[in-house]
């Protein structure tokens, strides 16, 4: 096998639904493999594609209908983030997940709306907030039979039948070529603010996030950030303080009232974990969207990042074990629960070693930026046990049967 | 209500099948007189009834997965049962089925703090979980109304809801993990205590799928603190019109209340002639609206929240001072069946979702509908997420009023799927809504669905005459679209 496909025939832009639909019944009909794109933000994300043809879906883009007090939005897959971004937030809407959009500014977000349901990503606010997957109410699609077909609707009690859109939004385009897409919208809350707190070690910074997350104050996210990692933050008052300690970051959102009640309580509580200090909301947003879209972590030849979900609670631990091996630049999100790790590359970036930490406390480890020789040879994704795996495998049959769409993107055959 | 025709060489095994199931899962595992089955003729839907040909009652997963192999090995079908509350029929028996009760699973396996969690067997009911976390300040969000005796592993069955959905989620959004056994007997983990799923949502396809993909045996769900200060806002209106638009302004203005509920006038008075919780009897629709969190939040929110209501023609607003107030409020609202049921011999509870800014338009079609067949009919509604419940009156013992009120209500869901909604709510498909799954999908549509079934189970065997109203075999829904006549490789393995 060759490390990256090259595709055989000219790509093909879609225009709309029923020209995707004769696009992909032409390759019914011809057994053509097809690598789908929205605008090519996440083609390094998951195995490389074996395909014949590269099938661009950009033209479909455009929001269709948006009804804010109906928290609905229904938009054409390929519709940029950007414009969707900026749509919600001139009516005070927000895509709740906190989708990472590869900038710091949303103007300069990068991706569509269909790439971000296509890998359900999810920033910093998915700890209390849910997914990607938690918001696609509903969509049109056309499967690996050349079939269109629909599921859910536009309303939050959204599912008659099966919930296809969890199965579709993180399926990485191997199941169906989703084209329209519903999702809820949340209020934008109207303030927010950080608390930051010195812990003396990670042990200790976790066990004030516990405390925060334990308490009825509402924490919208908590982050650790060891001072190996602290340094890079933008913001100046964590980049400051980084050499001294562990910090423990606590976002507090809402309505203002609420935020200056709740982070005062809160401030109260941690009292015993260590010194505070308070970030403005302009800087508690920067220090969010860098730890949203991963850039505090610089990226640097020879590396490679590992994103590992794993229960919340055993984070402190996995993180300490993460830095303890040479050369590992790391941080905790959602409250502990997600550990990015910069890896050095080596041969397999670290994926036996991780993947075993992962073995007794649960949980996954996705390869997310690594060379393509590398996401070829070894698991992208976390390796599933045979029964699941093998169901996985009959699932993607039961809408790909021919494994024309994004073939092995996921896992060998899916 | 057509369902699949009995296999009569199954039925005439029973006695050997149930000797068979004793051997596997022990003798008081299995119930096979036909007098101790009865209780399990039928579920919350209790128009449709029917004696099982055996009843499995399993202690644990191992258990499960004996019986699944079992039944898998000899073509023989299975209808799963958590507490049989369902409304739709999920779990009416089937005469040539073994039923699979997972009433013994009842054991709280886990109380994680720490990562804010519990695991539980299926058979734990909804509101335990609550009450086994409540001492620390913690709880289960999603409470449907049935939360004291509905189990848990039927809320995954089903997808769950309850009153605070808008702000808390479903079932779907609350669960992290499940322990499932599928029909071919194997034992699969979905999920767990940490976050998303490494490779495809099944855990989310699981929730929802009314029994017919697998059976859950163990369920890890995230448990949250309980809100400071809760307050209710009881706000009465001249016309649903402006109340339906006072609800769409709330959530204009970035207010997710935690529960926000509408009952039109006929419900209003049978509520108040039932709890007399000093409901507005002259106004045309009742909002309830509740506002939880910190306390300065609710306070704030309250006076917004009223500032809101009055500029849409509000005609009387009260605020909760006392707890036992806010209880009040709700007491009527949460009396509405029972209430409607003191005023009507008999009536059909319906469960269907529209966008919110159709109300008015739907209960302008209620009510023609109403006057055409004859029959009254009281609106319950979850205003925050769109979900009604009309309660249609009748008298079952006036020749042909049953079969009215089923078609009003049939009218009134494919009313709901006409103006952008959905044929369920909470109450799921099962033999209820079957047949007008139509009504919302194309062939195709629903062929994808069946195609999903077939990647679970390939034999139809798990709660076959559920959700679909035509039963494909597997090997018919895995032909492939054939594009202008021309498919090149005949060859080809078919799934």
């Amino acid at each position: 096998m060759k490390a990256i496909s090259t595709p055989n025939q000219p790509p093909r832009d879609v225009r709309d639904a029923d020209d995707l639909l004769e696009a992909v019944q032409s390759a019914v009909a011809s057994k053509t493999r097809l690598d789908i794109r929205g605008s090519g933000r996440h083609l390094d994300l998951g195995r490389p594609v074996q395909a014949d043809q590269v099938i661009n879906l950009a033209p479909m883009s455009g929001i269709v209908t948006y009804e804010p007090d109906e928290l609905v939005l229904i938009a054409k897959a390929a519709t940029p983030l950007r414009e969707v971004l900026k749509t919600l937030d001139d009516a005070g809407q927000i895509l709740a997940f906190d989708p990472p959009f590869g900038a710091i500014n949303p103007e300069e977000a990068l991706g569509t709306i269909g790439g971000v349901l296509a890998t359900n990503l999810a920033g910093p606010r998915r700890l209390v907030a849910g997914a990607a997957r938690d918001y696609l109410l509903g969509f049109q699609a056309i499967s690996g039979r050349g079939e269109q077909f629909q599921s859910g609707s536009r309303v939050m009690k959204n599912v008659t039948g099966y919930d296809l859109s969890k199965l579709m939004v993180g399926s990485y385009g191997t199941l169906a070529v989703m084209h329209e897409v519903t999702i809820k919208t949340m209020p934008k809350p109207e303030y927010a603010m950080s608390l930051v707190i010195k812990a003396r070690n990670i042990e200790q910074a976790s066990a004030a996030m516990r405390a925060a997350f334990a308490s009825p104050h509402e924490p919208t996210a908590g982050a650790i950030l060891p001072p190996q990692t602290a340094i890079y933050s933008t913001v100046k008052k964590i980049n400051e303080i980084s050499r001294e300690s562990v910090l423990a970051i606590i976002r507090i959102e809402g309505f203002q009232v609420s935020v200056k009640d709740r982070s005062k309580a809160i401030a109260n509580l941690l009292k015993p974990y260590g010194e505070q200090i308070t970030l403005t909301e302009k800087e508690s947003n920067l220090l969010q969207a860098e730890l949203r879209e991963v850039t505090i972590l610089p990226e640097q030849n020879n590396r490679v990042l590992w994103k590992i979900s794993c229960p919340p609670h055993a984070g402190a631990g996995l993180l300490q074990q993460v830095l303890n091996r040479p050369n590992c630049r790391a941080y905790a999100d959602w409250a502990g629960g997600l550990i990015w790790l910069s890896h050095p590359a080596g041969n397999d970036g670290g994926a036996i070693p991780i993947r075993k930490m992962l073995a007794d406390i649960g949980g996954h480890a996705t390869l997310i930026k690594a060379p393509a020789s590398m996401r070829e040879k070894i698991d992208v994704f976390h390796p599933q046990p045979a029964p699941l795996l093998e169901l996985s495998r009959r699932v993607k049959a039961s809408f790909d049967p021919l494994s024309l769409l994004n073939p092995g993107r996921m896992y060998e055959g899916i | 209500m057509q369902m699949p025709e009995p296999d009569q060489d199954i039925i005439r095994q029973q006695a050997s099948i149930a000797a068979d199931l004793t051997k596997l899962i022990g003798k008081e595992g299995v119930v096979a007189d036909q007098n101790a089955m009865s209780v399990f003729e039928s579920d919350g839907l209790n128009g449709y009834r029917q004696t099982p040909m055996v009843v499995a009652l399993p202690a644990n997963a191992q258990d499960v997965s004996k019986v699944m192999k079992y039944c898998q090995e000899r073509d023989i079908k299975i209808v799963p049962r958590g507490a049989g509350t369902s409304l739709s029929g999920g779990a009416l028996p089937l005469a040539d089925a073994v039923l699979l009760g997972l009433t013994r699973m009842n054991q709280i396996l886990e109380i994680d703090y720490d990562n804010r969690a519990v695991v539980a067997q299926p058979g734990v009911t909804n509101l335990a979980i609550t009450h086994a976390v409540e001492g620390e300040g913690y709880y289960y969000a999603p409470d449907p109304s049935s939360q004291i005796a509905c189990s848990i592993g039927g809320n995954v069955a089903e997808n769950s809801g309850g009153v605070h959905c808008l702000k808390y989620g479903l079932t779907t959004n609350n669960l992290l993990g499940i322990e499932m056994v599928t029909m071919d007997g194997e034992i699969i983990r979905l999920g767990g205590k940490h976050l998303d799923a490494e490779g495809y949502d099944l855990l989310g396809v699981m929730t929802g799928s009314e029994g017919l993909l697998g059976i859950v045996t163990e369920v890890t769900v995230r448990i949250l603190q309980k809100p400071a200060t809760r307050k209710a806002l009881l706000i009465g209106f001249s016309s649903s019109l402006s109340a339906g638009e006072a609800v769409g302004a709330i959530i204009a203005d970035g207010v997710i209340p935690a529960g926000m509920e509408m009952m039109d006038n006929p419900a209003i008075n049978a509520a108040e002639d039932f709890v007399s919780a000093g409901y507005p009897r002259d106004a045309d629709a009742l909002l309830i609206v509740e506002l939880d969190g910190p306390e300065a939040e609710v306070k704030a929110l309250t006076d917004r929240v009223a500032a809101i209501v009055k500029k849409k023609d509000a005609t009387s607003i009260r605020v909760s001072e006392t707890e036992e107030e806010r209880e009040l409020f709700w007491a009527g609202r949460k009396s509405a069946f029972p209430a409607i049921g003191r005023i009507s011999p008999d009536y059909l509870c319906m469960d269907g979702t529209i966008p919110r800014r159709q109300l008015p338009e739907m209960l302008q079609r209620m009510s023609r509908m109403s006057q055409q067949y004859g029959l009254r009919v009281a609106n319950v509604f979850h205003a925050g997420d769109g979900n009604l419940h009309p309660l249609i009156m009748f008298d079952s013992n006036a020749p042909g009023e049953l079969e009215r009120a089923e078609e009003f209500g049939a009218d009134i869901l494919r009313s709901c799927v006409e103006l952008g909604g959905v044929l369920t709510g909470e109450h799921g498909v099962g033999v209820e809504k079957r047949d007008l799954m139509h009504e919302m999908f194309t062939e195709d549509d629903l062929k994808q669905q069946q195609r999903l079934k077939c990647a679970f189970d390939p034999g139809h065997l798990l709660n076959p005459g559920k959700v679909f109203p035509v039963l494909h075999r597997c090997a018919e829904l895995g032909r492939l679209h054939v594009h202008h006549g021309k498919l090149p490789h005949p060859d080809l393995p078919r799934f």
